[in-house]
């Protein structure tokens, strides 16, 4: 339980963080003027602030929506991504999260309106296009949405914008959200997947994938789209095996209608910041495997990950269609396509 | 370097000192330095008596560590007597928001593990103060510690403790050196359940940081530049993980030189299949 809130002062008596703020009546609340007075700073150590994260409330003012990278998406003509907040609940080993910030604090940016703003203003300078919105880049989208509230706030903003598509990227099993809204047509609830073992190493304190599987069955079931990721691509003994199994389960239980779409992408870490990881988790099983220098990123050969991404699209379109696959190709100085 | 957790301890009064020292049966070590230094036998636990105000605690600080060598994974705790505005005498809190009395600049110490003691925002100055309107602890170390003390390790090993010694009922012209180093023995069980805490995170970051004890026989049997021991540290780490039931001394005795060493640890990795099913 967070027992630590630091508040901006600026956004203190904003109803949602006092929203927020009443959910944690145990909690202390510091007063701050800025977030990066606790946030990112030098000297502070990521590994040891997980053991108790806290919350810090803020206001976003700069860079909420940006331009993803090229190479990212899933069939939009334009496509941009944002975070409403940063660090996540879980503690991925891959995360790149680990490797850009010194603190594991959530940042909440309780600017909605901002957000949706330009959301709103992007919507309507391109109305022709078709556009993708990815929400979750620095964070999980729905990991804490019973604390910020911000799926039931945007998707609304999205109603008047057929064209444009909404991502949220999760592992979080809470379905609460999309239970009491009935599932629009330009949301994606996209789900981070690997095989189950793998994930049982990898995936510190996220939802199993079993659990993920029967999430998105259900959601299905309710009508929602459903986006499958599998982002990074982990290698090992048996991977073929293992990613035939995974497919196999998740094309058992979920229509391949409901599938909106499929991506993947090789592990791929810029080599800054797979030191700054490696450097804090230096014996972790991830690490044991061939990651090898390439150039100016940390990756598996390019044997291995073109083996991996033939044999999994192959794997995919036995599923759904093939034009609903598609390859992330990272070059690790974006981040984007591996994480959550 | 050693690979133990460390707990280097800051306290300005000899009478404050008195319980941490006799606890971890503590002896002077110091000759003729600025400030009295005290280490127990493992080194792990070390005090350093800084005396009144900012500086002296801050060079005191940077003193401590010198002396005993601390490594980056040590934990600092600066634990003293402080006045209060509305908390009874005897009170230990955890301080969590710091600032020096002159300047409306904040610092954040971080909260890293639960814990049940209250907590507060501390001012340090440079005179007694005795303004107790507020709900804030006041001493005349804190600041200078906190300062010097996060350049030497990570800021979330870094802890200030301070229990109240005297408010609007009760005078600081009252304290005597008796009635501190009871107001410290009384709160010992709690300053160390803090301490413990720290030094289980002092120990996992030492394993995290240090390189593994193979490194250092394998160092004294070859010849290796700085960035290569660098390297060999990280692929030894990796190796140890990817083959947990080989054992490396045997299979890296044949080698002539560094390089071999370097090459044979990365192509075991290069080649290795993470056997997922079988981690357990
Ligand atoms: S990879 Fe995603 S789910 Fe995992 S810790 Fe990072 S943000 Fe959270």
């Amino acid at each position: 339980m967070v027992d630590t809130i630091y508040v901006e002062e600026e956004v203190l008596e904003h109803p949602r963080a006092r929203l927020i703020i009443s959910k944690f009546p145990m909690a202390r609340i510091i007063e701050i003027d800025r977030f990066g007075e606790v946030f990112n700073k030098r000297n502070q150590n990521f590994k040891i602030q997980k053991i108790n994260p806290a919350i810090i409330l803020a206001k976003k003012y700069k860079k909420l929506i940006l331009p993803a990278p090229d190479g990212f998406g899933i069939g939009g003509k334009r496509n941009y991504y944002f975070s409403h907040m940063y660090n996540c609940i879980y503690d991925c080993r891959y995360c790149f999260l680990q490797g850009m910030y010194s603190s594991a604090n959530y940042v909440i940016f309780i600017n909605f309106e901002d957000f949706a703003e330009q959301i709103i203003q992007i919507n309507n300078e391109f109305s022709g296009d078709n556009i993708t919105f990815f929400s979750g880049y620095d964070c999980d989208s729905l990991a804490l949405e019973n604390i910020t509230g911000f799926l039931d706030y945007i998707l609304p903003i999205f109603t008047p914008y057929p064209k444009s598509m909404l991502e949220v990227r999760t592992k979080s099993t809470k379905l609460k959200p999309m239970t009491i809204v009935s599932p629009p047509d330009n949301c994606i609830i996209a789900y981070s997947l690997m095989p189950e073992i793998m994930s049982r190493v990898l995936d510190h304190k996220a939802p199993s994938i079993e659990r993920r599987i029967k999430s998105m069955t259900d959601l299905a079931n309710r009508g929602w789209k459903i986006g499958l990721r599998f982002d990074p691509l982990i290698y090992g003994k048996n991977w073929k095996e293992l990613y035939t199994e995974l497919i196999e389960s998740i094309s058992k239980n979920i229509p391949s209608e409901a599938i909106h779409s499929i991506s993947f992408g090789p592990l791929r870490f810029p080599r800054a910041m797979f030191q700054k990881i490696f450097k804090l988790y230096p014996d972790d099983i991830l690490f044991t495997g061939p990651i090898t220098q390439r150039g100016s990123i940390m990756a598996y050969s390019e044997e291995i990950e073109n083996e991996m991404a033939l044999h999994c699209r192959q794997l995919f379109s036995n599923f759904v269609s093939d034009s609903i696959i598609f390859q992330c190709v990272s070059e690790g100085s974006s981040n984007l396509s591996d994480q959550v | 370097m050693r690979n133990t957790p460390v707990i280097c301890w800051i306290v300005a009064l000899k009478v404050e000192a008195k319980p941490i020292i006799a606890y971890f049966k503590m002896s002077r070590i110091d000759h003729g330095l600025k400030f009295p230094i005290f280490e127990d036998k493992t080194k792990n636990n070390c005090l350093i008596i800084t005396g009144v105000g900012q500086l002296n605690s801050s060079q005191a600080t940077q003193l401590l560590r010198n002396q005993n060598k601390a490594p980056p994974w040590a934990g600092f705790i600066n634990i003293g007597i402080a006045g209060h505005g509305i908390a009874s005498m005897g009170t230990l809190f955890l301080v969590d928001k710091i600032r020096q009395h002159n300047s409306t600049k904040y610092s954040y110490p971080s909260v890293v593990f639960p814990l049940k003691l209250p907590r507060s925002e501390l001012v340090t100055s440079d005179y007694p103060n005795t303004d107790y309107k507020r709900d804030i602890l006041f001493d005349m170390e804190g600041y200078g510690f906190f300062k010097t003390a996060s350049r030497l390790s990570p800021k979330e090993l870094i802890i200030l403790l301070k229990i109240v010694s005297d408010g609007p009922e009760e005078d600081v012209k009252n304290l005597t050196g008796k009635k501190v180093s009871k107001l410290v023995s009384a709160n010992i069980g709690s300053i160390l359940d803090v301490s413990e805490k720290l030094r289980s995170i002092s120990a996992s970051e030492a394993r995290r940081l240090s390189p593994p004890d193979i490194c250092r026989d394998i160092l004294g049997g070859w010849h290796f530049t700085v960035s290569q021991e660098h390297q060999l540290n990280a692929l030894v780490k990796r190796w140890l993980a990817a083959f947990p039931n080989r054992t490396l001394n045997n299979e890296i005795n044949k080698f002539s030189d560094s390089k071999q060493i370097l090459y044979f640890l990365k192509s075991c990795l290069d080649n290795n299949k993470v056997d997922w099913e079988n981690l357990w």
